[in-house]
């Protein structure tokens, strides 16, 4: 028992020796905190937009977090993608790498460096100045799409979803369409990516594909029912022309019969 | 925390248990009889980083378990790197001269004359050096101290040689003063426990002395260990799934149906040494030794020019880089996961793209107008030499003052040169190859930059011609100590000190067009004084229970391999180029009886300015890439146990454990440079690595064994062993501000770039036994050791973050892994007369 005792008493004597500076945090780089960043909503771009112009160049490390709503996969777009907060869409153009980013990705843009522009209609971020884009978009969840939001083509014109994620229901491609591909050579080349859809009250929408499109040369459904698309827009003689990008033919589903 | 309560109760569980059987052992002799397996395979790696091989032979339980059981998981006493553990041989420091490390190649296959060794690990005393903090090691080969007789033995393995066969003969001091010892022995496999590592190595000893009257003797001794062997690789996780092998091998593939290894290691670096041995009188003994020590170290490797990386396990040669891409994804899979032949080397295709390059060389050799046309090789094998020329002098002076106290004294004078340089050892088929440096030639368009030797521009190499770079490292170190030791009835005390004088140049062969004005000739040299003081004390509190207090305090010159940031183009060191300062002590309570040794031990490191430098070579810039941490502070402490007792006069039972942490304790500076590139491409960084754990290493490790001692000269015994709590090397890079710089604090990103992955524990059972015969003078037996008999294959020992590092794709290059062998075995037969 004596034997035990010492041995308890040696094992007390050492143990705080070993146990000296615990104190085990681990060391972290000082980098920029997310509040050392101004933090900017797609609204707020849209009123830079308003206030300062076009080209507006941002000099300073400004944070816009967005989801991923449609991206070049399918080659609809390229090098390109659109992105939506809750305040609205937007474009991203130019990506340094096709397929950089994915539908659904919640990314964190740093938008030193890009600029805002009016695309004819259509309103982009554009970083055609940075060499990395990978750089200044940083994914913050892989696997977190937003859902499209039921319109009519009557809200489309409004304005009100300008860049962004949508889903018309009751919709068939016109009847001169017919048999058309997405993509289809005619004789006015402004009219080659533009197949033209209509609601059941006659309102009229366009929907453009790009030649580089992976379905450019599929066949338009002949049936009617719904398509989830990014509303866009053209201006042409100061009168905004709405236009819907197709992600996937996927998102066609006209399994109803015409109306 | 927890862990340690836990273990804290086993052990006392533990010893509990004896402590009520304790009457019913008999007394028996107190030298208590340490399992050694010195006919394991330790020697068998010749560039082995290990202690291992050596303290298996320890007395101290726990040192002994950690050298042989725990070196297998690659545990090293209190994270030490093996730098700080001195190796002698009859008292020449052996240790290598720009590493520090002990290179045991370099004595493999000699474990017969090199059984005689005296360990004193960590900070006791020595009595033939100063010695390391982690311990001193003198191995003993005078022919004179040799056992007499013959012994020889044949041993069968599967771990990295297949076959060992050795000789000896000792003649023991004879009556004329002659006493002679020859020893050789042979190791090879066709192919080692991992697929295309070959091996085979041969070993010589000889060793003549002679007793010139009662106060001298001379003594001479020649070894040396020639040694060929295919080298194996380390992979990530997705090549060991894919391959369906944790072992699996990149460096061999198929050539006219047999395989090649293209990464074959070739040591031939004897040593020959004269002694003498001077009995002054009684009490005084002075011995001192020359040794000269020279030969070959070199490597080979692929290196290609304009073309497409060979490497079965390129980042981009497997199906993860193409994740986007379904077909290639899937066709990648299929073949890595079917043909064997696709996910090895392909040497026909190294074949075929050099026998159809015709290119012209310009103003070949510097000449004006001479143009050469022929194969110009996309594909070599090169041979990276470094070539050793070492003459090391001791003296080692002790004199028994009293019966109490000792007083020995010594110096110790190293020069070395190590030649470093490549040649091309195989055109593949091809005509020659261009010495130029194609990363240059990619980044300027300048025929000069691009030389490596600008005084031999345009060079056309051939078999066996040198290139690339050619420079000798020169390292001259002078040591003095002196330290003396005092037993007394109650307490025993000794103290020491050190001075040392070490300096080291590079000379440059070759005038490179980066660095014309830094790498031709001498660079400036280095000097640095250093001295170490390190004392002890152990208080008798009774005959059986002891308390043991070491501490050293020592400033350590940087080692050259460390110091030079490119050697290999320039003459630069590291800035800031300083000695490390470290302090250490450790304290034990020992108790002693004939039934039970129990030693607890704690200890605490402190290491301040040191220099951690890593060189790799960097597939996508085709060249070595150089991180040199300076100001690299580190911090050791933990605990270690260990208990033997004998349960019965034939039933004897261990319990050997470690627990330490291994941290980083400040904020080191790193530089990065590249071999061919002028660019420095990170200087003075700040690497925020405080509290990180210096990895690579478990810092817990446990075992409980087992012994059978059977009168009939058998014995049989297991250990079950446990590690845990090891963490992945890191690459510095990645804790950096600028490699951050595109992340803020909330990016999800972040915590996985800076986590230091915790390996998942492990176990393992090992099991050894022998007997033997003794029929008439003949002595006849064998012993045979299973080590991970359950064959887990799984255990992951060791790991490193790749040095390439993207910050826009974080896992692109993923961690790399060693496994432990699965069950391997080790069986010695021999027999003496």
């Amino acid at each position: 028992m004596k034997k035990l005792y010492i041995l308890f008493l040696a094992s007390i004597l050492i143990t705080p020796f070993i146990f000296t500076s615990c104190n085990e945090e681990l060391d972290v780089p000082p980098i920029d905190t997310v509040e050392d960043w101004e933090l900017l909503t797609i609204a707020d771009i849209y009123q830079i937009y308003a206030d300062s112009g076009d080209l507006y160049t941002f000099k300073d490390n400004y944070i816009l977090y967005a989801t991923v709503t449609m991206d070049d996969k399918e080659g609809n777009i390229y090098k390109e993608a659109y992105v939506q907060d809750t305040s609205g869409g937007i474009d991203i153009y130019k990506l340094s790498y096709a397929e950089t980013v994915k539908v659904g990705q919640y990314l964190r843009f740093n938008l030193n460096g890009s600029y805002i522009k009016n695309y004819s209609g259509k309103m982009e971020i554009v970083y055609d100045s940075i060499i990395d884009t990978d750089k200044s978009i940083i994914v913050q969840l892989e696997d977190a799409p937003i859902e499209p939001v039921k319109v009519t083509i009557e809200d489309i014109e409004s304005g009100e979803y300008d860049c962004e994620l949508v889903e018309i229901q009751n919709i068939q491609f016109k009847d001169d369409e017919l048999n058309r591909t997405y993509y289809y050579p005619l004789a006015s080349n402004y009219d080659e990516p533009n197949r033209y859809a209509i609601d059941s009250v006659g309102n009229e929408i366009i929907i453009r594909t790009s030649e580089y499109a992976d379905f450019a040369s599929d066949t338009i459904p002949n049936g009617s029912g719904n398509i989830v698309a990014i509303v866009t827009k053209y201006i042409k003689n100061d009168e905004p022309i709405w236009q819907l990008l197709i992600r996937s033919i996927d998102e066609v589903k006209m399994n109803s019969s015409r109306f | 925390m927890k862990k340690w309560i836990l273990y804290s109760l086993a052990f006392l569980a533990f010893y509990s248990s004896f402590a009520q059987v304790k009457d019913s052992i008999p007394e028996i002799s107190p030298e208590v009889n340490v399992i050694t397996l010195t006919e394991s395979d330790f020697d068998s790696d010749n560039q082995s980083q290990d202690i291992s091989g050596l303290l298996s032979a320890s007395k101290d339980i726990y040192v002994n378990t950690a050298g042989y059981t725990f070196g297998q998981a690659r545990y090293r006493i209190r994270g030490f790197d093996n730098q700080n553990s001195y190796v002698l041989i009859n008292g020449i420091y052996v240790n290598d001269a720009g590493t520090g490390r002990p290179y045991y190649g370099n004595w493999g296959g000699l474990n017969d004359v090199m059984r005689n060794k005296v360990i004193n690990s960590n900070l006791a005393f020595s009595d033939y050096s100063f010695g390391g903090i982690g311990g001193t090691t003198n191995i003993i080969t005078r022919a004179s101290k040799q056992r007499p007789g013959t012994s020889v033995s044949y041993s069968m393995a599967n771990k990295s040689y297949r076959n060992r066969a050795m000789i000896t003969h000792a003649t023991g001091l004879m009556e004329n003063g002659w006493a002679f010892t020859v020893s050789g022995s042979s190791r090879w496999a066709q192919e080692g426990y991992v697929r295309g590592a070959f091996y085979e190595a041969y070993a010589y000893f000889l060793a003549a002395e002679k007793r010139l009257n009662d106060k001298h003797s001379l003594g001479l001794i020649f070894m040396g260990s020639p040694s060929r062997r295919g080298k194996t690789g380390v992979s990530t996780a997705e090549v060991y799934e894919l391959s369906g092998d944790n072992f699996y091998n990149p460096n061999w593939g198929l050539q006219n149906g047999e395989v090649r290894n293209a990464r074959v290691g070739t040591f031939h670096q004897p040593r020959t040494m004269l002694s003498h041995y001077w009995t002054i009188d009684d009490t005084q003994n002075l011995t001192s030794t020359i040794s000269y020590m020279f030969g070959r170290g070199g490597s080979t490797a692929l290196n290609w020019y304009d073309a497409a990386d060979p490497r079965p396990d390129y980042y981009r040669n497997l199906p993860s880089y193409y994740e986007e891409d379904e077909y290639e994804y899937g066709y990648l899979t299929e073949m890595w996961t079917t043909s064997e032949s696709f996910r090895q080397l392909d040497w026909d295709s190294f074949y075929n793209a050099n026998r159809k390059n015709l290119y012209t060389v310009l103003n070949a050799e510097g000449e004006e107008g001479v143009n050469i046309t022929g194969n110009r090789a996309k594909y070599i094998i090169e041979e990276r030499r470094y070539d050793l020329q070492r003459f090391d002098f001791s003296t080692l002076y002790s004199n028994e003052l009293t019966e109490k106290i000792k007083l020995i004294a010594g110096i110790n004078v190293l020069a070395n040169k190590t030649h470093n340089f490549k040649l091309v050892d195989d055109l593949l088929g091809a005509d020659w190859w261009l010495d130029i440096d194609q990363f240059a030639e990619r980044d300027f368009d300048d025929d000069y930059i691009i030389q490596s030797d600008v005084d031999n521009p345009n060079h056309i190499v051939e078999e066996g011609d040198l290139f690339g770079y050619d420079y000798i490292i020169n390292i001259n170190k002078y040591d003095i100590f002196a330290q003396t030791e005092a037993k007394f009835s109650k307490i025993d005390l000794f103290g020491g000190i050190d001075i040392s004088y070490t300096e080291f140049w590079r000379t440059g062969n070759m005038r490179n067009g980066k660095f014309p004005g830094a790498s031709f000739g001498n660079s400036p040299t280095q000097k640095f004084l250093n001295y170490a003081v390190k004392g002890g004390a152990n208080y008798k509190i009774t005959g059986r229970h002891f308390v043991l207090l070491n501490a050293a305090y020592l400033t350590r010159a940087p080692f050259a391999r460390d110091a030079f940031v490119s050697p290999r183009t320039r003459n630069h060191v590291v800035d800031n180029l300083v000695s490390e300062k470290i302090y250490t002590g450790d304290l034990s309570y020992y108790y002693r009886s004939p039934y039970l040794q129990f030693k607890l031990t704690g200890f605490y490191a402190q290491f301040k300015d040191g220099i951690k430098s890593s060189s790799f070579y960097h597939d996508e810039l085709r060249t070595f890439v150089n991180y040199s941490m300076t100001s690299v502070d580190k911090l050791h402490y933990g605990g270690e146990l260990g208990i033997e007792a004998k349960i019965t006069s034939t039933i004897s039972a261990t319990l050997a454990s470690g627990y330490g942490r291994y941290l980083y304790n400040s904020r080191p500076n790193v530089t990065i440079t590249q071999d061919n590139s002028s660019e420095v491409l990170a200087e003075n960084r700040t690497v925020y690595i405080k509290n990180y754990h210096v990895g690579s290493m478990p810092e817990f490790a446990a075992s409980v064994g087992g012994k059978y001692n059977a009168p009939k000269y058998w014995f049989v015994g297991v250990n079950a062993n446990y590690f845990d709590e090891s963490y992945i090397n890191l690459n510095p890079e990645k804790h950096t501000v600028e490699a951050l710089d595109i992340y803020v604090d909330t990016d999800p990103q972040l915590e996985q770039i800076l986590e230091q992955e915790k390996l998942d524990p492990g176990y393992t059972i090992d099991i050894w036994g022998g007997k033997s015969w003794r029929i008439n003078d003949y002595n006849i037996g064998f012993t045979l050791s299973v080590n991970n008999i359950l064959n887990n294959t799984d255990l992951i020992t060791n790991g490193f973050e790749q040095y390439r590092f993207d910050n826009t794709d974080i896992n692109k290059f993923p961690n790399k892994y060693f496994h432990l062998y699965g069950r391997s075995y080790f069986l010695n037969l021999y027999f003496r007369f």
